[in-house]
């Protein structure tokens, strides 16, 4: 398994373009998540990484050597399409042997090499059996066996759960991850969910308009993001737009703008006076006691979804507000409230318009 | 509101029903009808001896395998190379595939007797290529390349060739292309992934559309004709001089209805040697 460094990559589509000076590098064994809404260019980086695109301009290397140019039979990058796109006139087996075959590899290897990938996944037992005789989960197995079998530098997964029903999806991004990091590949996955992202990945690249708005560790990315995109498309969040009053180390006093309401928030934002604040759902804790600095509210709307339960507040200072709780803090609709959140989980972060590309 | 629309539907067909009952099923049964009708001595019955006496012709007989082998060569032929320059038409940039699109289209709307006529002059013991052969040494004396079968095939292919590759560009486009990036990807060359994925997942969808090539030339009357030279003698030319020349009504019906049962007999054979191929990927799909 190898490394990929991309320099300043650019991908134009008669006129438009789709991907704009891009650099990234992505380490051995490493599974990194494009992620990003439709049109933010992931699924270009992946075809131009695979081979099927041709950059404008940029450069791209693996282990050091430049690929750039070299045609995608001969890059060495295995790729798990969204439909996964076996072949339907081939058995489970050809399928997974067809990389083998095309490399010359003799028959007996062969086989053998393709019954030791199917092995992985936990489809050695279905050899024989065409695509439309497989569900869609073992479609995905199959699919993954093909593109590790050549021992690929990298692994592309194009949207590998898009065909996938919730319940199996989730097992699946368990077992992708553990193979990833069983055999240590270097695996890049274009997905837009979030969830998916956060869950398998090592490092998220989040992606919107041809460029890489924020990148780092799934953890670092939701609960400190660099902008306000980057809170809002990584779970849910509440974007309050405020005005800077005062700034005290990583502390700043800020002021609702619609209402006035002054709150104390986390983050210095030192170029700007005016900002947005992130403030998680799970971070709001409703009470019906009135608290010091408890804010009072009311709850409009209530969404009981089993792990959790979505209220809908609506306050004087901070306008309409999400608020995800458990057992506790659940009131009826209609019900007055008081909300409480500590500052350290209300970040401050630059206007950069939200939900703007979507 | 649904079943007043669906009236009006139902209603709606009627003009066109009465057109093709009117203007196509009367006319054909009637001439067809005349194969089973024979007239002795002011008086008609009804008799098999139009088709008895075509069977027991030699010269029938030959025209029938000609036309067979000739419908069969040109649609085979036609479907090779209409593959090829639809999958050029719906793979290359978009530009080269229009190009090669309006170019073969053109010759279109060309009449078949000028295209027929142009290649006698290009096949021609003065013509370009026997010129072209004997500059280059490879024959001392011209070719004979008129007045046969094979002027004639290279006639009905060029005929056909833009028809089926019309046929056959939606064909190719219903192939997402993910398969052959997958089959590139895996390390396949074009022409291997061309040779292993492409053709294997569309055959079935395209070897119908060469149908229609081997239906169109078993009833071609001009290219033979002009062509063949009186020595390519196709049942189309039998069945005309049956009529017009010999006024054999009879005769030349019971000739039609034996092309009619040749050619469904082929396209039967193919449709289901294809639905069958069809049916597992329904099933397959499901």
């Amino acid at each position: 398994m190898s490394r990929l460094e991309i320099d300043s990559l650019k991908i134009v589509y008669g006129g438009w373009t789709a991907i704009d000076d891009l650099n990234l590098t992505i380490e051995k064994g490493e599974l990194v998540s494009l992620l990003g809404p439709s049109g933010s260019g992931k699924t270009s980086l992946l075809r131009a990484i695979g081979g099927y695109l041709k950059p404008a301009g940029g450069s791209m290397r693996i282990d050091g050597k430049d690929i750039t140019s070299v045609p995608p039979q001969f890059r060495d990058i295995g790729m798990v399409f969204q439909n996964f796109v076996l072949f339907p006139h081939l058995s489970t087996v050809e399928n997974v042997e067809f990389g083998l075959r095309t490399r010359g590899v003799a028959k007996a290897e062969r086989r053998r090499r393709a019954i030791e990938a199917l092995a992985m996944v936990q489809m050695d037992t279905y050899l024989d059996r065409y695509p439309f005789e497989l569900s869609g989960g073992q479609q995905q197995r199959v699919a993954l066996a093909r593109a590790i079998v050549i021992r690929p530098t990298l692994l592309l997964l194009d949207e590998p759960m898009g065909a996938l029903d919730t319940k199996l999806r989730e097992r699946a991004q368990e077992e992708i991850r553990s193979l990833q990091q069983e055999l240590q590949l270097t695996m890049i996955l274009v997905t837009h969910d979030q969830r998916e992202a956060m869950a398998m990945s090592d490092r998220i690249i989040v992606m919107r308009g041809g460029k890489i708005v924020d990148a780092g560790d799934p953890w670092r990315l939701y609960h400190a993001p660099k902008t306000a995109f980057t809170a809002e498309f990584l779970g849910a969040t509440n974007l309050l737009p405020v005005e800077v009053l005062t700034r005290d180390g990583n502390r700043a006093r800020v002021r609702m703008t619609k209402t006035g309401h002054e709150f104390e928030a986390e983050g210095s934002l030192a170029d700007a006076s005016a900002g947005y604040v992130s403030l998680r759902p799970e971070d709001i804790t409703c009470t019906s006691r009135a608290e010091p600095g408890a804010l009072p509210a009311k709850v409009m709307k209530r969404m009981f979804y089993g792990v959790n339960t979505h209220l809908r507040l609506e306050t004087p200072g901070l306008g309409s507000l999400l608020a995800v709780q458990h057992r506790h803090g659940v009131f009826e609709e209609g019900a007055d409230v008081f909300v409480v959140f500590q500052p350290q989980d209300a970040r401050l972060l630059p206007a950069d318009l939200p939900g703007e590309g979507r | 509101m649904s079943s007043s629309s669906s009236s009006l539907y139902r209603f709606g067909i009627i003009p066109l029903a009465l057109f093709f009952i009117v203007f196509f099923a009367y006319p054909v049964l009637h001439f067809l009808w005349g194969s089973v009708v024979v007239d002795a001595g002011g008086a008609s019955f009804l008799s098999l001896r139009n088709f008895t006496d075509a069977l027991r012709s030699a010269s029938v007989l030959r025209s029938l395998s000609t036309t067979l082998l000739l419908s069969i060569l040109t649609g085979v032929v036609s479907l090779l190379l209409g593959y090829l320059l639809a999958f050029q038409v719906v793979r290359r940039p978009p530009i080269i595939g229009k190009i090669i699109f309006v170019a073969a289209i053109a010759s279109l709307f060309t009449s078949t007797i000028a295209r027929a006529l142009g290649w006698r002059v290009l096949l021609g013991f003065e013509g370009p290529i026997n010129k072209m052969l004997i500059g280059l040494g490879l024959v001392s004396e011209p070719l004979q390349l008129i007045n046969n079968f094979t002027a004639v095939a290279i006639g009905m292919i060029h005929i056909q060739v833009p028809v089926v590759m019309v046929g056959l560009i939606p064909v190719i486009e219903a192939l997402p292309r993910d398969y052959e990036r997958a089959a590139i990807g895996l390390g396949a060359s074009r022409w291997n992934t061309f040779l292993t994925i492409h053709l294997p997942m569309t055959w079935m969808n395209a070897v119908p559309v060469g149908l229609i090539a081997i239906m169109a030339t078993a009833a071609y009357f001009t290219t033979p004709v002009l062509l063949g030279g009186g020595r390519v003698n196709v049942i189309a030319i039998q069945i005309q001089q049956a009529s017009q020349v010999l006024f054999e009504f009879g005769y030349a019906a019971a000739l039609s209805v034996m092309l009619v049962v040749m050619i469904s007999a082929v396209a039967i054979f193919i449709l289901l040697l294809t639905h069958w191929r069809r049916s597992v990927r329904a099933r397959g799909s499901s």
